[in-house]
This record gives structure tokens, C-alpha cells and sequence, in this order.
């Protein structure tokens, strides 16, 4: 028993001596600065949307960033190029939610330098969409168009496609109906509805789908936007029958059918307006009784309810507004409209 | 009792190698980057240990080097296939090097076959080493793709995207790199940036 002991404890020994010094005494020491801890860190801050300390970090990262000496004629380019990139687009999030147009002016600043120094194509495409985004938001649509003209124009060299191409596409029809070209506006929302057309994913597609159709609403033609929610009630109705929900339940999930039942009262047709307020339903239980929906999609949730309970009030739908009501309350019992929910109630 | 000894040593062993991760060092690759004192025609390649541990500067041996021509027109693709890498087709060969240690077992026993290196001059062939393609010359203002497979080394270093910038007169000015992983929209998250910059 005692050999056992002693051998089993030199296993050990040799284990934890052999461990040490593989992993926690390896000559990594913390003093030298660490960039990619910082980037990393930066972007967790950046993606659960705290940009004045993802800046901070990002800021930082940069200050750590080895600089090239100056007589050097080698200059690595990925740390400014992505460092700049993610500090205009914070900037521009905080313009956005404290509404200080200022702030657009760093980002713009940052979006220029790290278009500067992109040497992929990929990285070229990203940079120019956040320029033209930021340019778009403060109302310089000419200088906005050309941006969004150029990441375009360089589709068929630098070869992205896809759901980056449609929200690119979309912007650029978006920016021609700012500037009152309702014709070149058009003829960028056909190309873009013949991209999406037959799209299977509802995921990547019904958002843009949407914003098609009411931006054919916002050209006045009818006829088109109706073609375009069809096809997206289409993709809903798939979606439905689908039981795998999984990550999908974003936001997306209930407030694009929501968005396109409320498309539908707007154009003053109840029947298709309940039509897709019945799915969206549909889309709530499997989502909110299985679980699927993460912590970012809260407040998406609980507002489409909210709304959709209001919605079937205003539909004279009141044993379904009863429904979405009380499904709010059973959900959501810390919801800001709790107390106007209980009293909704308590009127019926 | 048995059990008892069974579980300190799982736990202990669990203890340190979550301290192993903890330091931030969750993978062991190379990486290649271009040497500072380059000359601008002519970049030297040098592949290190991971980049946790960048500062010790550690060196791999280079067991074989391929450089390429980037088609721009096939470059990664954006949106949702956006990390899918350049297909093989989409890049042409110009440069290939490859370590041949001696086949003589007296001569590698006796340490007389020249060692790999870790760094590479674009276009030279040092001692023990062969060239599967003849090095064409390198063409400002174009793309190119340096792969590096290392040697006694697990894995690929990851790879190096670079182009020779010419200054206002039409010369060769200097050259820029990117680390091969590291774009804007990164794998790390699967959300693209492009999601948070809807114009609807």
C-alpha cells in the first residue's frame, strides 16, 4: 500500500513539476504588454455595446501597437487598419445614442486613417461601408453615395456578395432617395429585389426584405412592396416550420414579422395585417416557451409584444390582444408597460 | 483512498492547466511577419512562435515557404461566406522553397547537413534548402501571399498578406504587411459588423 502511495505520489510530483514548468512558470511575463489581451478585451466591450470603454481600449491598444521605426520601410498595417476601424464605428454608436453629431467627426477621422493603411480588399469593403454609414447619418448623402458607389462598383474585383452586398445595395437606393433621384433609387431596389429573390433564409434575408418593401412604399409604388412582403410572409411561413430555433431567435426573429404586419394596417389591408400578426404569434410561443430567445433579444421581445398587443386593440382583436397581454405579463413581470398591461386588463 | 488520490490529482492537474490558459495562451502556432531591415524588393520572411509569446521573439525553422500572387478578383469573399479563405486557384505561385536535409545518416548524426532557418530573403536559396519554383520578380502595387509550413513544428504558421507601395515618383517606397487572421470582421465573433450598421 505504502509503494502505491509513494509511486503515486511521484506521479504526481513529476506531473506538477512538469506542468509548471510547460505552462504557468513558461517565460511569459505579464510586464511586456499583451496587445492581443487588449483587442480582445476591447471587442467584448465593443459587442455588449459599451463603446466609451471599448474606445478607451481600443485606444490603448494602439499606444501598445510596435511602431515602426522611421527609417524602416516595413510597416505592418493590421493593427491601425483594424484598431481605427473599431474606434470610428464606437464613435459612431455613441453619436448615435447621445445624439452629439460631433462624435461623427472622430469617427469619420478614424474610418479615413484606417481606410489608409487596408491592404485586403475585404478589409477595404468593411471600412468603406462604416464611412459611408457615418457620412449617411450626417446627412451628407452626396459624399455617402460615393462611398457606397465605390464598395459597389468593387463588388465583382474584390468578390464580396452576399448579405454584405445587399445591405450595400440597400444603402446606396437609400442614399439616391435622399438625394431625390426616385428613379436611379428604383432601379437599385429592382437589382436589389432581384438579388433576394428566391431567398431561402430568413435569417440573413427578411431584414432587408422589409426595408425593401417599405422603400418601395416611400417611392409610392404599391404594387412592388406588396410583391416583396409576399415573398417575405413566404420566408415566415418557412420559418414556422421549422422547429430548430436555436440561435436564430435574435431580435430579427419577432420584430421583422411585427414590422411587416404593422407595413400592412399602414397600407389599410387588416385581413393581411392579422394574417401575419397570427405567425408572428406562431413565432412567440416557439420562441418564449422554448427558451430560444438570448439576453441581447429581451427588449425586442418584450416591445413586439407589447405591441402586438396594442396592435389587436386597435384591430378591435380583443381576445387576442388579451393573449399578447397576458403573455407579456408572464414573461416580462419586471416590463415597464406592466402597470398599463394590468390595467388593459382590468378594463376588458 | 484510491479515490481520494485519483481526485487531487485530476484537480490538481485541472488547477494548472486552466493557469496555462489563463495567461491568455490558448493555442501554440507560428506567425510569420517581414523583417524591419528588408530591403523593399526584396522582404525577408521570419516565422516565430505563437504571438502570446511574441516578446521572447522565439524562432521556427522554416521547413517550407510558398509565396503567391493574390488574384484581387478572388480574394476572401465578404458577407456571410466572408471566412472562407482564397481558394488555391485564386493565387499564383511565384516563389517556392523547400528545406532538403542531407539523406546521409553519418552526415546528419555528425550535425554536417545544414540546420533550417527561420528567416528567408525572398528569392535566395541558402544552404539545404531547394527551390521548387524559381522566385519571378516581385511587382509593386500587387498582392501577395506568404505560406510558411515549420519544421519539427506542429502546424502551419498562419499566413501573410504584403505589397510593395511605390512612392510619388513611380519607386518601390516600402512595403506593407497584414497578419493573416486578423481582419476587421473577425471569426472570433460571429456577428458581423455590418449588423449593427443597418440603414433601416
Amino acid at each position: 500500500m505504502s509503494i502505491l502511495r509513494i509511486l503515486i505520489g511521484s506521479v504526481i510530483g513529476v506531473l506538477t513539476v512538469g506542468l509548471l514548468g510547460c505552462g504557468c512558470l513558461y517565460p511569459f511575463t505579464p510586464q511586456s504588454p499583451n496587445l492581443y489581451a487588449d483587442v480582445y478585451k476591447a471587442n467584448d466591450l465593443r459587442y455588449s455595446g459599451k463603446y466609451e470603454a471599448a474606445i478607451a481600449e481600443y485606444e490603448q491598444a494602439l499606444e501598445k501597437h510596435p511602431r515602426s521605426s522611421a527609417d524602416t520601410k516595413v510597416i505592418n498595417v493590421s493593427f491601425p487598419t483594424f484598431l481605427k476601424y473599431h474606434i470610428a464605428f464606437c464613435y459612431a454608436k455613441l453619436a448615435e445614442a447621445n445624439g452629439d453629431v460631433s462624435l461623427y467627426v472622430k469617427a469619420e477621422a478614424a474610418a479615413r486613417e484606417s481606410y489608409k493603411t487596408a491592404i485586403l480588399s475585404r478589409d477595404q469593403a468593411d471600412v468603406l461601408y462604416l464611412w459611408g454609414y457615418i457620412l449617411f447619418k450626417q446627412g451628407r448623402y452626396a459624399e455617402a453615395f460615393s462611398k457606397f458607389e465605390e464598395l459597389i462598383d468593387a463588388a465583382p474585383q474584390s468578390g464580396f456578395r452576399g448579405h454584405f452586398l445587399e445591405e450595400a445595395m440597400y444603402a446606396l437606393g437609400k442614399t439616391y432617395l435622399e438625394l431625390g433621384d426616385t428613379t436611379a433609387a428604383g432601379q437599385i431596389f429592382a437589382q436589389l429585389e432581384a438579388m433576394i429573390h428566391g431567398a431561402d433564409s430568413y435569417f440573413h434575408t427578411a431584414g432587408v426584405m422589409c426595408a425593401l418593401g417599405k422603400a418601395y412604399l416611400e417611392l409610392g409604388d404599391e404594387a412592388a412592396a406588396l410583391r416583396v412582403f409576399a415573398q417575405l410572409e413566404g420566408l415566415i411561413e418557412i420559418e414556422l416550420q421549422d422547429d430548430f430555433l436555436g440561435w436564430d431567435a435574435e431580435g430579427i426573429f419577432a420584430k421583422i414579422p411585427y414590422d411587416l404586419g404593422k407595413a400592412y394596417l399602414e397600407l389599410g389591408d387588416e385581413a393581411a395585417a392579422l394574417r401575419v400578426f397570427a405567425q408572428l404569434e406562431g413565432l412567440l410561443k416557439m420562441a418564449l416557451q422554448g427558451g430560444f430567445v438570448g439576453p441581447d433579444a429581451e427588449q425586442i421581445y418584450e416591445e413586439v409584444v407589447y405591441g402586438l398587443g396594442k396592435a389587436y386593440l386597435e384591430l378591435d382583436e380583443e381576445a387576442a390582444a388579451r393573449r399578447m397581454l397576458a403573455m407579456l405579463l408572464e414573461h416580462y413581470s419586471d416590463s415597464p408597460h406592466k402597470a398599463e398591461v394590468e390595467r388593459l386588463l382590468e378594463k376588458q | 483512498m484510491k479515490n481520494r488520490i485519483g481526485i487531487a490529482l485530476i484537480a490538481r492537474i485541472g488547477i494548472l492547466i486552466s493557469c496555462f490558459f489563463a495567461v491568455g495562451c490558448s493555442y501554440l502556432s507560428g506567425y510569420i511577419t517581414i523583417d524591419s531591415r528588408s530591403k523593399v524588393m526584396k522582404p525577408t520572411f521570419c516565422v516565430y512562435l505563437d504571438r502570446c509569446f511574441r516578446h521572447h521573439q522565439e524562432r521556427l525553422d522554416i521547413e517550407t515557404i510558398t509565396v503567391s500572387k493574390v488574384r484581387r478578383s478572388s480574394e476572401e469573399k465578404k458577407g456571410w461566406e466572408s471566412y472562407s479563405p482564397a481558394r488555391s486557384e485564386d493565387m499564383n505561385k511565384v516563389w517556392y522553397l523547400e528545406y532538403k536535409p542531407s539523406n546521409n545518416f553519418i552526415k546528419r548524426l555528425l550535425r554536417l547537413s545544414p540546420s533550417p532557418l527561420s528567416c528567408l530573403v525572398y528569392g535566395e536559396v541558402p544552404p539545404g534548402y531547394e527551390e521548387g519554383m524559381k522566385a519571378q520578380p516581385l511587382e509593386p502595387e500587387e498582392l501577395y501571399s506568404v505560406l510558411i509550413n515549420t519544421y519539427n513544428y506542429p502546424g502551419d504558421a498562419e499566413s501573410l498578406r504584403f505589397i510593395i507601395r511605390l512612392d510619388a515618383t513611380g519607386s518601390p517606397e516600402r512595403v506593407e504587411y497584414h497578419l493573416g487572421s486578423f481582419f476587421i470582421t473577425h471569426r472570433r465573433y460571429s456577428v458581423s459588423p455590418q449588423n449593427d450598421l443597418k440603414l433601416y
